[in-house]
């Protein structure tokens, strides 16, 4: 298993978030959390990598390990060169272009030539379909755009685990297709993949694992097809659970 | 015959408003009650300064020299504190006139209305005991390092005299007490002052002596509006009648002032003859080279404060937000205590008490320290602002890609925060271009001191206010430009790079 989860809890205080959940994938799967808003998905996506802290239980991914308590800063560094992470809202560089923005990290992260790294977002940017808008700044790209760039500059650290938390709750139906699209493409060719999202769409992933995370806990795991409700309006995306 | 009566009614009738509104000045200090004489208590004794034993008062031989005249007008005398080389600016609004070691000079006869004499000086050094300048030949060649550092107050007869001699250089003060403290910790080499300031002070400073006997020199007047001839004539009378009953004598006695010697000599002194006014274009050669000296300075004082104020603002503001939690009291109550104490009281901790511990620092380095120590406290907070306002995300963001904390700060959030703050930096850095002129009270000449000291000197103060303006806002303005520039190549909102 490429990512183990053991018996995991985090509380806020007094109110429990997550409560001994454990969950496991495969290299080259993908897993997808689903779950009403609050029930803790972003928040044991941000626990894998190291962005929130939590009580008891243990992570075990690419070979790292987080326990309880907070995590060693050379630690998380190691562990976030092997795990990408996509946010909602994106989280772009305002004041770099879509080609700085991924260059930056394999800059300074593995030490690239500026050459290097610039032809390796020159590439990533081609792939995810923004070739002629490498020069732009984030705020005059698109949101669907936006997110294919914080995709490719995740890609450009090539981790072996993706998480992507919501990565289309910001985006209208047009652009979220064209980024389910990509997360299926990406899906095809290997990449292990851990998404939050409500999108039912990621059920076309082909042997993903479906996680219902409901008030801090895994309270179903199956296929998409066995999780996903066939009485879901037609016309809606959202997901009804059983 | 009729127009001719009519044309004679007008002229009497105009003679006898010129008449009235001149002889106002006069009654109206009588219906008052209180002749206003204005002069600067920071000069230091004898002439006005606050009695030890209640410091809310003035004492001085000018003090008591104020009340005879004023009791010879028939009213009291009232203070009122001025700076010494504004005082005439405060004729005719808030004070009736100056009395305070004001030396009678042929610029000042034009511009302004001067008493006959009350005092003669002269000028005479003051320097170490135990060191080389024991003649004022000595200070009128080389020094062992160049020319002599000579501590004068601004404006005074002692500058323009300097400032004429080759081998010393002078530092101007806004007092005399603080030069003299100088002296004695060492920064400059000697002081030059009106000889009652010596005499006074000598026995004070007892690691001093007086250099030489008193030369060159002049006389001190009392002045006055040229609005109010009325009031100057009354002013001499008063005089006239204190020389010659012999209360002058008495007064300069009792401050051990050589009263018989002071009162032949003012007594006998002859009317001094107003300078001519310039043409405009003499004025502007003349003093255009000072000027842009001192602007010079401004420049100067400003681009290298304002640069290291943003980078300890910067330090100060990311150890507050990121640094350990043990250093960020320590930099709130640096913050706190430097936003919260004047610029000025900080000057002169850094110029004139740290000396006493042993650091004495020129007075430029001085300067730049101040202003440095000063705006890093502002440049902070604007920073904190800055770097809080940058979203939580973008550092996530940042160390999610495998950044360390440094460089998600240093490569992201504060170049971002830095873009955010612009606007409120260069108003800042606007701000401390005008505040390098509190810089004054440490003998830097910046260009609002330079225009303050001509202004007093030549009496030009229109022309040389525009002057002024027009080179302050050459300075500013494309300093402004530039800054908008940055600010629209850096816009995040812009297409390309």
């Amino acid at each position: 298993m490429i990512l183990n989860i053991n018996a995991l809890s985090k509380r806020y205080g007094n109110t429990p978030v997550l409560e001994n959940v454990s969950l496991a994938v495969e290299k080259g799967s993908v897993a997808v959390l689903v779950g009403s808003s609050g029930g803790g998905k972003s928040t044991l996506l941000r626990c894998i990598n190291g962005l929130e802290t939590f009580d008891s239980g243990s992570i075990e991914i690419c070979g790292h390990e987080l326990t309880a308590g907070a995590h060693a800063s050379n630690v998380l560094v190691k562990l976030r060169r092997d795990v990408g992470m996509v946010f909602q809202h994106f989280n772009l560089f305002p004041h770099l272009s879509a080609l700085e923005n991924v260059a930056m990290a394999p800059r300074l992260v593995e030490q690239l030539s500026e050459e290097e790294a610039f032809q390796r977002a020159s590439s990533l940017l081609d792939k995810v379909g923004l070739a002629a808008h490498v020069l732009a700044k984030p705020a005059t790209l698109s949101g669907g755009q936006q997110q294919r760039v914080a995709i490719a500059r995740s890609l450009a650290m090539r981790p072996r685990v993706m998480l992507f938390d919501e990565p289309t709750s910001a985006l209208d139906p047009e652009m979220t297709a064209g980024i389910v699209d990509l997360i299926v493409d990406l899906a095809a060719s290997g990449q292990t993949m851990v998404i939050v999202s409500h999108d039912r769409d990621f059920s076309r992933i082909v042997d993903a694992r479906v996680f219902v995370i409901e008030k801090g806990c895994v309270a179903r795991c199956g296929s998409p097809a066995e999780i996903f409700s066939e009485r879901s309006t037609r016309n809606t995306r959202s997901v009804q659970y059983p | 015959m009729r127009s001719f009566a009519e044309f004679l009614t007008a002229i009497l009738f105009s003679l006898a408003c010129f008449v009235e509104c001149n002889a106002d000045d006069l009654n109206r200090i009588r219906e008052r009650g209180e002749l206003v004489w204005a002069a600067d208590q920071e000069g230091g004794a004898p002439y006005v300064f606050p009695d030890t034993e209640n410091p809310s008062k003035v004492i001085g031989f000018e003090v008591e020299l104020a009340e005879m005249v004023a009791g010879e007008l028939g009213v009291k005398a009232r203070f009122q504190q001025g700076q010494w080389e504004r005082l005439p600016l405060l004729l005719g609004r808030s004070a009736d006139c100056c009395i305070n070691g004001i030396e009678m000079t042929p610029e000042r006869s034009r511009d302004y209305r001067c008493s006959r004499p009350y005092y003669a000086f002269g000028l005479q050094f003051l320097a170490p005991k135990d060191g080389p300048l024991d003649t004022v030949n000595t200070l009128l060649h080389p020094g062992p390092q160049g020319p002599w550092r000579v501590g004068v107050l601004t404006g005074s007869a002692a500058e323009m005299w300097v400032s004429t001699q080759v081998n010393l250089f002078a530092v101007s003060y806004d007092n005399c007490v603080a030069a003299t403290d100088h002296v004695v910790s060492g920064s400059i080499d000697a002081v030059l002052q009106d000889d009652c300031f010596v005499s006074w002070y000598a026995d004070r400073y007892p690691s001093l002596r007086a250099v030489g006997r008193p030369f060159d020199g002049g006389f001190y007047t009392i002045l006055t509006s040229k609005s109010t001839p009325i009031l100057s004539a009354a002013l001499n009378d008063a005089l006239g009648t204190i020389i010659t009953d012999g209360r002058l004598k008495q007064l300069y006695d009792r401050w051990d002032l050589a009263g018989h010697q002071q009162v032949t000599l003012v007594r006998h002194a002859s009317e001094m003859i107003p300078a001519v006014r310039s043409s405009w274009i003499e004025f502007l050669y003349e003093v255009m080279p000072l000027l842009l000296q001192s602007a010079g300075m401004t420049v100067l004082l400003s681009f290298l404060s304002m640069p290291m104020a943003i980078g300890i603002g910067l330090a100060i503001a990311v150890g507050r937000l990121y640094g350990p939690p043990m250093v960020r009291p320590l930099l709130v109550g640096y913050v706190e205590l430097v936003r919260g104490t004047p610029l000025m009281l900080q000057l002169y901790a850094i110029f004139f008490l740290l000396p006493m511990i042993g650091l004495t620092l020129p007075a430029i380095v001085a300067a730049i320290v101040g202003l440095t120590i000063n705006y890093s406290s502002y440049e902070s907070e604007i920073y904190r602002a800055g770097l809080r306002a940058v979203s939580p995300g973008q550092i996530e963001a940042a160390m999610s890609l495998g950044m360390t904390r440094r460089q998600a700060l240093w490569k992201v959030v504060i170049p971002q925060a830095a873009r955010i703050v612009m606007p409120a930096v260069t108003s800042d850095f606007i701000a401390l271009f005008k505040d390098t002129s509190v810089c004054s009270v440490v003998t830097v000449i910046e260009l609002t001191k330079r225009y303050s000291v001509l202004a007093m000197s030549t009496g030009r103060i229109v022309e040389l206010s525009m002057i002024t303006a027009i080179l302050y806002l050459l300075m500013s303005w494309p300093m402004s430009m530039l800054v908008q520039r940055l600010e629209n190549r850096l816009d995040t909102n812009r297409h390309y790079n």
